[in-house]
Formats: C-alpha cells, structure tokens, sequence
C-alpha cells in the first residue's frame, strides 16, 4: 500500500471505498463497518489481517459509546413528534383551516401547500414524511383541479426540504451532535433562513401564476365568512402554535435545552390530539413503531461510521486536507462552494445521513481552519442537504413524489418540477453567505 | 422447522418491541425530569444514564427486526444497472460480508463481555452499571443481524427492493 502516503490518497481510498461498497448495495451502516476493518489494518495495524483484528475492540468500545449520547436524544423525540403529527391527523386539519382562508386567489392550491408545509415544518423533523404527507393530500386535489406538474409538485418538493431547515429537525440535531456545535443554535438558525426560503415560494408561485395562468385554472370555492376564517384558525391552526412554542421558544428563551424541548415538542402533539379526541393506543402504536423504525437505521449508521473519522484522523488524511486548504491560494468562499458542490453531487446518488456521516469529520475541520462561523456553516450544510434530495437523478424526494403523483408522472417531469425551488434555494445560499446575521441573529439571542 | 422461525420471528419482533418501549422511557423520562426540577425538586439523577443506554439498547434490539424487513438504508442504482446474474452473485457477495462482520462483532463483543465479568468493570455514568449488561445487547443484536442475512444468502428472501429510492430516511 505505499501509494497510500499522501492525505489525498487516504481521503480518497478511504471515502471511495465507502461510496463503492454502498453502490454495490451494501446497506449503508456495513459499508462503513468493511471500510472501518479495512482501514484498520491499512493505517493502524501492520498490514496483515490479524492487525486489524487488533482494532476490534476499539470498534466494539467505539460503537457503544457513539450512540449511547444524551446529544443524541432529541432525535428519537422529534421523530416520535412528527409522527404522532401525521398519524393523529392534525396535519390534515391545517390544510382545511388554510383551505378556508386563501379564498378564490389564483394558484390557490399552491400558496396552500407552501403554507401548510411551512406550518408542517415547525412541527414535525422529518422531510420524507413532510413531503410524502403533503403529496398524498395535495396532489390529488390538484390534478383534480387541472393544475399543471410544476405547481402541483414543485411547492410539494420545495416546502418538503424545509422540514430539514426549519425546527424542529431530525437531521439538524444529528449535524450538531456530530460536528460537535451547539444543537440549540443550528436548529434556532434556521428559523429566518426557512421563512425567507417560503417567502421565495410563493414570489416564484405568484410569477409562474401570472406567466402562464392556465398552470393553475380558477375554480369555484365554497366560500366563508371572516368569522368562520378566524374560528377555524383558531381552532386547528392556532393550537399548533403551542407546539412551535413548546419547541422554538422554549430553546430561544433558554427555559429549556433542545432536547427538553424535543419532549415537550412530542407531548404538545400528544395533548392536542387528545383534545381533538384523536390519540388512540393505534396511534400511539404506529407512531413509536415509526420512530424506532427511522431511530435503527439512523443509529446503527452513526455507530458504523464513528471509527471512520478516526481513521481519518489517524491516518493524516484530515491534517493534510486542512493543511492544503489553508496553504492553497483560494478565497474561503470559493472552498465553501466547492463542499457545498460536493454534497450536491453526493446526494445524487446516497442519503442525508451517510452524506453527513461521511463529510463531517472532514467539512468542519476544514471550515474551523477557514474561521467559519461553524452554526453558520452547518446551515448551509443543511441547505446543501435539503437541495440535493431533489437533484436528479436519484434525490430521494423525487423519488416520495414520483410514488404520491399520478400514473405516468415521470422522474424526468418531476425533477424540472423541482428545478425553480432549487433556485430558490440557492438565492438563500447567496443570501447567507453575504449576511451570515440571517442565521446567527436568532442564536446570538439565545446567548444573551 | 416453521415453528422455530415463528418462534425466532417473535424473539426478533420481542426485542424491537422492547426498543419501542425504551424509546417511550426515554421520552416519559425527559416529561418527569423536567416537571419535577421545575417544582422545586432534584432532577432526576439516574435519567440522562437511562435515556443513553437505552438508545444503545434500543438500537441493537431494533436492528434484526429491520434487516428482517429491509429497513437498514441501502442505494440500489447501481446494482439496477447491472445484469440480473451479476447483480445476483453481488447481492450473496454482499451478504456473506455481512455475515462475517457481524459474527467478528459477537465474537468481540462476547469478550468484552466476559473480560467485563472478570474484572467487574462498570461503566460510570450518573449511575453505575455493571459493563457487562451494558454490552450483552451487543453480541445478542449482531448474532441476530448474522441470522437474517443468512436467511438472505441461503435464499429465503432478498434484502433488495429492486426500486431506486427506496428506503427510509429523515
């Protein structure tokens, strides 16, 4: 193995081994555990086989240690808080009040989903399930309705992703624990940044609306008075605002740490429904076994890949990229950009949680050394995340959309469907990056 | 022989129940922690050792039942790409893999677990806990997980859905 000396050999055996294993259909967390074994004997043993059963016990330890964080906790409990959402059937009741509200404006159903995804955002961490939720509600009414692909989809797909931005957030709470920067921060960061993005939404609606207006033909609307608007508000929009609160202000207030918040967040869930008379044993059931289900997998990854970055570390493979990038005459934005393209291209073809386990140990040392705010930075990793889940051709949402759209909708249609919210989302990308504020005003607060 | 995999399908279907119910310790937990530190009284010292533990525990008991129901992440887009016959010697390549890596890791995990017994280790937290019961689901999940992909190579099912895209994800 001597042409394995220099860091970008290591770095590139060790993420190419990885990335070959798991296209060869290995399941993610045992591609890890082969590259693990592998690199052990390479780069911590002597070559043979019998060295890297050496490291065994490192593994073993390793493992354990890895998940058993309380870091880790809120990340069972946003789930259990997402599913108890969809599962009780509170969701469907903020589509109903929105329905009520947005009267006969043009391209109506499309400002509902990204208002209701919105909504959803707050309340659940869970982007599959934000977007398989909205799909299966939304998509049949609007095909119904006459609406063209792009607005029936593209609102789907964009406000989808914002479960990942916005808090609570499965997947921010994992970027924390792992990268090691404060949970409470990175999920209070994505609050404005989030809001911006559904602002864009529906600027870009109200344009594709105006452009071509058959996109969304006008229908006859059932229509309501203001006082059956401000009722139903009230009674199934404005409850929900408890929840944001139990989660979002609870955090920016300092009453509760994030993963104190994550209880409350699912408890809120849990009192709702059964104010609304909808939390069954059956819903309890079908949520737990859902978020054990999503918590396996998860942690049984992140317990795979824990010696991956040590053995990264290890084999000098980090010290050298960091090296490079700090030597190398090339502005920091322009390296952002380059880890920003790359978890683009990775998430072509892998998930959120491998993409992350495999490029933290290597991202953010890197943007330390670069002097990047680190909340900051794991914002715009989440960002890169939540786009490339709708990038051809296998992002996982256009995937959930092509399973939820009507027959015959291609992945080719769907993906150009995506196309605007993607650019959207880069706009907030260019936003972040010339006013960092826009993520960290919300967590200085919580400092103070 | 169909009684013991009913019998085997139940233990695997016990364990990831009892992971369900750590997770709902977990979360009862952190509701009562916080209640009874804001009326006056002590946290609860022993919580933030249980709730660890018991994602550990509920991460190893979990996953048997999800190999049994292809709920560990795979990417199938490649592998689509390639011919049926290929496709099918790479998937029992894969699985025999899968199977040595698992066994490798009872076998270890056993040792520790008998070295933590030896020498009554135990594992300092807010509460102490004998090393070894914190390590036996170690063993006992990957034997279990060398099972199902055994179940995999000798041909009773496939761990593929033969979709791209599938799989779940947060």
């Amino acid at each position: 193995m001597e042409i394995l000396t220099e860091w970008y050999s290591i770095a590139g055996f060790l993420v190419g081994m990885i990335i070959g294993l798991m296209l060869l259909g290995f399941p993610v967390a045992f591609a890890f555990l082969t590259t693990n074994i592998i690199g052990a004997t390479i780069f911590m043993g002597d070559g043979t086989i019998l060295s890297s059963l050496d490291a065994m016990p490192l593994l073993v330890s390793n493992a354990v240690d890895s998940v058993a964080m309380f870091a880790l906790i809120p990340v069972p409990l946003f789930i259990i808080m997402g599913e108890l959402f969809f599962h009780t059937g509170l969701a469907v009741r903020v589509f109903d009040a929105l329905d009520r509200c947005f009267g006969r404006l043009p391209g109506r159903l499309s400002y509902i989903t990204v208002a209701g995804g919105t909504i959803f955002a707050t309340l659940s961490g869970s982007t599959m399930a934000n977007t398989a939720m909205m799909g299966s509600l939304m998509v049949p009414e609007m095909t119904k309705r006459g609406y063209k692909g792009h607005m029936s989809m593209g609102p789907i797909l964009g406000t989808g992703g914002l479960a990942m931005i916005i808090p609570p957030s499965a997947l921010a709470v994992l970027l924390a624990s792992l990268a090691e920067i404060d949970i409470g921060g990175l999920l209070i960061a994505g609050v404005i940044p989030g809001l911006i993005m559904a602002v864009l939404y529906s600027i870009l609606i109200y344009m594709q609306v105006k452009i071509d207006p058959e996109a969304a033909p006008e229908y006859t609307v059932e229509k309501s008075t203001v006082g059956e608007m401000i009722w139903s508000l009230i009674v199934n929009v404005l409850p929900m605002g408890f929840i944001i609160f139990c989660v979002i202000g609870l955090i920016i207030l300092g009453i509760a740490t994030p993963t104190e918040a994550a209880g409350f967040g699912a408890l809120g869930v849990m009192i709702l429904a059964a104010l609304f008379r909808v939390l069954t044993f059956e819903v309890l059931y079908k949520s737990f076994a859902g978020a054990l289900r999503v918590t396996g997998m998860v942690l049984l990854i992140i317990m795979a890949s824990t010696t991956f970055s040590q053995l990264l570390a290890f084999s000098g493979a980090s010290a050298g990229l960091i090296e490079w990038a700090t030597q190398v005459e090339m502005a920091p934005v322009v390296i952002l950009l380059i880890m920003f393209a790359v978890l683009i291209v990775l998430g072509m073809f892998m998930d959120q949680v491998s993409m992350m386990l495999l490029t933290v140990p290597i991202f953010f040392p890197l943007a330390e050394s670069l002097q990047f705010d680190l909340v900051w930075f794991g914002l715009i990793m989440l960002l890169a995340l939540e786009i490339s889940l709708t990038t051809p051709p296998f992002g996982l949402l256009l995937f959930v959309m092509v399973a939820v759209a009507p027959k015959g909708t291609t992945l080719w249609q769907v993906a150009k469907a995506a196309a605007p919210y993607i650019c959207c989302a880069l706009i907030v990308l260019v936003l972040l990056i010339i006013f960092p504020q826009l993520a960290l005003y919300l967590p200085s607060l919580m400092n103070k | 022989m169909t009684l013991i995999s009913k019998a085997y399908y139940k233990l695997i279907l016990s364990l990831a129940v009892i992971g369900g119910v750590l997770l709902a310790v977990v979360f009862v937990g952190i509701i009562l922690d916080v209640t009874i530190r804001s009326i006056g009284f002590n946290s609860l010292q022993w919580y933030s050792a249980v709730a660890e533990y018991s994602l550990f525990f509920c991460t190893m008991f979990a996953a048997p039942y999800l190999v049994r129901h292809k709920g560990h992440v795979v990417v199938e887009s490649l592998r689509l790409a390639m011919p049926g016959m290929v496709r099918a010697v790479v998937a029992k390549v894969v699985y025999a893999v899968c199977i040595i890596l698992s066994l490798l890791f009872v076998y270890y995990g056993l040792l520790e677990v008998i070295d933590a017994i030896k020498t009554g280790e135990e594992d300092l937290r807010s509460i102490d806990m004998p090393k070894w019961l914190l390590m036996i689901p170690f063993p006992i999940g990957f034997s279990l997980i060398a099972i199902e992909f055994l179940r995999y190579l000798l041909g009773f099912d496939t761990y593929y859905t033969d979709k791209v895209g599938s799989g779940e994800s947060i």
